[in-house]
């Protein structure tokens, strides 16, 4: 899209092209036609029944070479080359955007050309194709796994978390014996496998979506135990002479110094644990084998009847919503922490 | 003492983590423990019977029938007045008196109480069983089965307990609730399908476990005597004895006996049809429940109608024609609500679609829980409404108290700690080190498999990284879906890896493949970030220094960046060792890998003791750590001169 944007701004003239504008819209115009060729081939390619020629091989692979080469080649191309300033940019715009771009086009041809030029079973591994489908399909059904996984187990779970993390880590940091006694054990609580966890959850709160969100629970406890307890004690000692001096409340100290010092730890374990929350929550659906519904009980229950394509979409719409997740948790940490060097540093 | 004093907060908050276990535990058992408690269907079910003469040659008006304590129990359970002396289905007195655990008749008894048959024919006792001699005797009738047995004209009790556990063949060790609570020093005699063991011939008892020499066959029943007799075949009629018979006694079964029975409690006034059992709740169906009007047995039994009951249907014909008809466990009434003409009911309206309709010819029992019994025409003034047996829901089978149930519960939500701390040693010694099912061994492969994963996983993460640190445009470009990748949950690959792997000849259940790749996949990630930094966090006039040095950018690389690295890679290295190790235990579940760990928890999960669960959560997470420590110390193998710098720093910071 960004690419398109490019484009069209220099087709609004803005002056004449330079020899290295000219050159990086060649080598996009390389990739967009690489990209083409491997696609033209795997479309013309699912029409066919027979087996795969060297002339499907060729294309294929021969597009999916020219796209990668013309965009290494771009993002090699030095800006420093173009002697005006409006070339250089649109070639590091080209730069940012093209690569990222190509990428995900030249996995999903590659992934689909296999498949097809090999004609795997899709009882193995499924097409590109038909994970759409499968999407478009079993979309209701996914809509409600997700729903349960996400909001019933892993927020409910990672807001849990958070807040008894929080808490606990608050409580530890204001004493030392606590933190003596329990840090090393945080330590080696992270290291239980979630594995071994979730079984024993499964066994304690039941089959059903509590012993899930408990997963997820603490998943995101420890580690935001240990940021926090982190966060709160490595406060400068100066500001903290600065306080004193100032007769300043315990509590003041609290709110005015090792709070917003805490905060950059905090996210920090805040977004490590969401993706891990999801993850965990997933594998604990699997392990825990309670009422047929959630992402995980899909994924398991189809794998088994060898319905890979569902799987795939399951994942898909897991990974897109885990994503988004995390990008919510750094737009709240941007928001949140725009004063702090971090986020102003850029 | 700086060793104790930084030891002393670990071992006080382990201290209180485990003893908040106790509560924890309560607080998800208790609640599985009073719902089992409180379904009647987990409760033991007693068949109370009219109780024989206790003396066969009593006569007069003084009948004994108690002497054993729980029958004294029932007799004083018993409401005044509602004892019933009878002998066979005939009613000898009704209302009668209760003292001392012996029947005061209004009038003296005609004849003996009981009138005993020929004496029982003792068997030998089965070769290698020499203790069984005098035990085992055979009735003259096998039509006697049943009846009463008088030793010597005492009665003696029949009776027995199951055991707790079923026979599948291979198990020896039986648990029968208070078994260990015998008196006196006789040997005890045990059940098994019909045959009699006695104790140090074929079984030793252990507290209330009894421990067979040699495993009881798939689905034999097992009890043990807890009577003074206990019917072995009743097709052939042998019985055994708890004592051996005393040389000079005589065994004889009563061919006719003076019995106590329980009558009804209700009012017997020519109208009143509703009665109550004593002994509650009872069962609602139940073949053993014999109630007699007198000498007249009465059946309770359920007759379904002949046609279908289709919502239309009015009319419908039963088996016999009397007795109260019934709509979804709803008496009607006859003249309002349908009418009858010999066998055929017709409803004043029809019944609804797949309404249970019903006919009792006799009685019904209206109210389980309550132990009443409607009869379909009252009583007339002076008959007896008596029970000669029915069952009834005695007690919960967990338990007294719902802690016992508690400590009983077949399943744990979460273990007592001193529980798992019993179960250490028998767990790890179970299997010998040669048998897969060692812990030992499944923990060793697990390990192995890790550190393959995290061998491959550190190649693809280093080369990753030097790629991205080298290229720049490559990282930008693939950097976005490598951090998409970790988005995946790695478990819903696992299928697919393991039907693409099986597709290509790979035996997934005894292989590392699965392990090291989905292990691999979640540890690379770790790895290329730590040393993508680590190769970054050069100084930059260290860099300078070696551009005026002339030095190749391979020398530069070699001789700056990488050592630089190294403290950063073995960072990562950890993290990436407790990922690995995740991984290995998912593929070696979904792969169903029996030789690993993750196979030995989820197959205790599933049919195993909690205790045991909880050690293998334990035995993982001390795996987890164990391989971080190996890091640590290969960290001090490789790369000694780190050791003060960044690894101290992680520590306190």
């Amino acid at each position: 899209m960004a690419a398109g944007g490019a484009l069209r701004g220099v087709a609004a003239g803005r002056g004449a092209m330079t020899a290295a504008g000219r050159r990086a819209l060649a080598l996009v115009a390389l990739t967009a036609l690489g990209v083409a060729v491997a696609f033209a081939a795997v479309a013309l390619q699912r029409g066919r029944p027979g087996a795969a020629g060297p002339l499907y091989w060729a294309a294929l692979l021969g597009g999916l070479l020219l796209a990668v080469l013309a965009a290494a080649r771009l993002s090699l191309q030095s800006a420093e080359d173009a002697a005006d300033r409006a070339g250089a940019a649109l070639v590091a715009r080209l730069q940012r955007v093209l690569p990222v771009a190509t990428v995900p086009f030249v996995l999903l041809l590659t992934w689909e050309g296999l498949v097809l030029g090999f004609r795997v079973p899709a009882g193995i591994f499924p097409s590109v194709a038909s994970i759409g489908q499968a999407l478009v399909r079993a979309w209701p059904v996914l809509v409600a796994d997700a729903y349960l996984t996400f909001v019933r187990e892993v927020l409910f779970g990672f807001a849990l978390g958070l807040l008894l993390g929080f808490v606990t880590g608050t409580l530890i940091a204001f004493s030392t014996f606590l933190r003596r006694g329990f840090l090393p054990l945080a330590t080696a609580f992270g290291a239980v496998p979630i594995v071994g966890l979730a079984p024993v959850l499964g066994r304690a709160l039941g089959v059903d979506w509590e012993s899930k969100a408990a997963v997820g629970v603490i998943v995101t406890f420890f580690p935001v135990v240990l940021n926090t307890v982190q966060g709160l004690t490595s406060v400068e000692p100066l500001k903290l002479e600065l306080l004193r001096s100032y007769a300043a409340r315990p509590l003041q100290g609290f709110l005015a110094l090792r709070l917003p010092n805490a905060l950059p730890y905090v996210f920090t374990s805040l977004k490590v644990a969401i993706v891990l929350t999801v993850v965990s929550v997933i594998v604990a659906e699997f392990l825990i084998p309670g009422p047929p519904s959630g992402l995980g009980q899909r994924i398991s229950l189809s794998a088994h009847r060898g319905q890979f394509d569902v799987v795939f979409a399951a994942i898909f719409v897991s990974s897109v919503l885990s994503m988004l997740l995390y990008w919510t948790v750094q737009l709240l940490e941007r928001w949140l922490l725009a004063w702090h060097p971090s986020s102003r540093g850029g | 003492m700086a060793r104790v004093k930084r030891a002393l907060p670990v071992v006080v908050v382990v201290a209180f983590l485990l003893a908040l276990m106790y509560p924890v535990a309560l607080l998800l058992g208790m609640p599985l423990a009073r719902a089992r408690m409180g379904s009647v269907s987990n409760w033991v079910r007693e068949t109370v019977a009219a109780l024989p003469v206790a003396d066969a040659d009593a006569g007069g008006e003084r009948l004994p029938f108690g002497g054993a304590g729980d029958v004294d129990e029932r007799l004083a359970a018993l409401a005044r007045g509602t004892a019933v002396v009878v002998r066979g289905s005939e009613v000898l007195a009704a209302g009668v008196d209760l003292a001392d655990g012996a029947a005061v008749l209004p009038s003296p008894l005609a004849g003996p109480a009981a009138e005993l048959g020929p004496p029982l024919a003792p068997l030998p006792a089965p070769a290698g069983s020499p203790g069984l001699a005098g035990r085992l005797h055979r009735l003259p009738d096998a039509g006697l089965v049943g009846a009463p047995l008088y030793r010597d004209g005492r009665l003696l009790r029949r009776g027995s307990a199951p055991a707790l556990e079923r026979a599948d063949g291979a198990r020896r060790d039986f648990t029968v609730p208070g078994a260990g609570r015998r008196s006196g020093d006789a040997p005890a005699v045990a059940v098994v399908a019909g045959a009699a063991l006695l104790e140090g011939e074929g079984f030793e008892l252990e507290g209330d476990t009894l421990v067979f020499d040699a495993p009881p066959a798939f689905n034999a029943p097992v009890s043990l005597l807890t009577a003074d007799y206990e019917v072995l075949d009743p097709a052939a009629g042998t019985v055994v004895l708890r004592d051996p018979l005393p040389p000079g006694s005589a065994l004889r079964a009563a061919t006719s006996h003076v019995a106590l029975a329980e009558g009804l409690v209700g009012a017997v006034d020519g109208e009143n049809r509703t009665y109550t059992l004593q002994h509650v709740p009872v069962l609602e169906t139940d073949p053993a429940r014999v109630l007699y009007l007198d000498d007249t047995p009465l059946s309770g039994a359920a007759e379904r109608p002949q046609e279908r009951v289709d919502g239309s249907q009015r009319t419908f014909t039963f088996p016999s024609d009397r007795g109260i008809v019934t709509v979804d466990g709803r008496e009607l009434v006859a003249g309002r609500d349908y009418e009858r003409a010999g066998d055929v009911v017709t409803f004043a309206a029809p019944p609804p679609r797949n309404a249970a309709v019903r006919q009792y010819p006799d009685y019904r029992v209206s109210d389980p829980n309550a132990g009443t019994v409607t009869l379909a025409v009252p009583p007339a003034p002076g008959q007896t409404v008596w029970a000669a047996a029915y069952t009834y829901y005695a007690h919960p089978a967990c338990g007294e108290t719902a802690f016992e149930c508690f400590l009983g519960l077949p399943q744990h939500p979460v273990p007592f700690p001193h529980w798992v701390a019993e179960r250490v040693v028998p767990f790890f010694t179970a299997y010998p080190f040669s048998d897969t099912r060692n812990v030992v061994r499944a923990t060793l492969y697990t390990a192995a498999g890790t550190l393959v994963s995290l061998a491959f996983g550190t190649l693809i993460g280093v080369l990753l990284a030097v790629a991205f640190v080298r290229v720049k445009p490559f990282e930008k470009a693939l950097l976005p879906w490598v951090i998409a990748s970790q988005t995946i949950p790695v478990i819903a690959l696992v299928p697919v890896l393991v039907a693409v792997l099986g597709n290509l000849g790979v035996t997934v259940q005894t292989s590392l493949v699965p392990a090291a790749i989905v292990g691999a996949y979640i540890a690379f990630f770790p790895i290329t970030v730590g040393t993508v930094t680590g190769l970054r966090s050069v100084d930059p006039l260290a860099l300078d220094l070696m551009k005026a040095y002339a030095a190749s950018p391979l020398q530069s690389f070699l001789k700056l960046r990488f050592p630089a690295a190294v403290p950063y890679l073995f960072t990562s290295l950890k993290l990436g060792a407790a990922a690995a190790l995740v991984g290995a235990l998912v593929a070696e579940v979904e792969s169903n890998n029996r030789l690993g760990l993750g196979y030995a928890i989820i197959g205790q999960v599933q049919a195993g003791d909690v205790a045991d669960v909880w050690i293998l959560l334990g035995i993982s997470a001390l795996l987890g750590i164990g391989l971080v420590s190996l890091v640590g110390l290969l960290q001090r193998l490789v790369a000694p001169w780190q050791r003060t710098g960044l690894a101290a720093g992680a520590e306190d910071g």
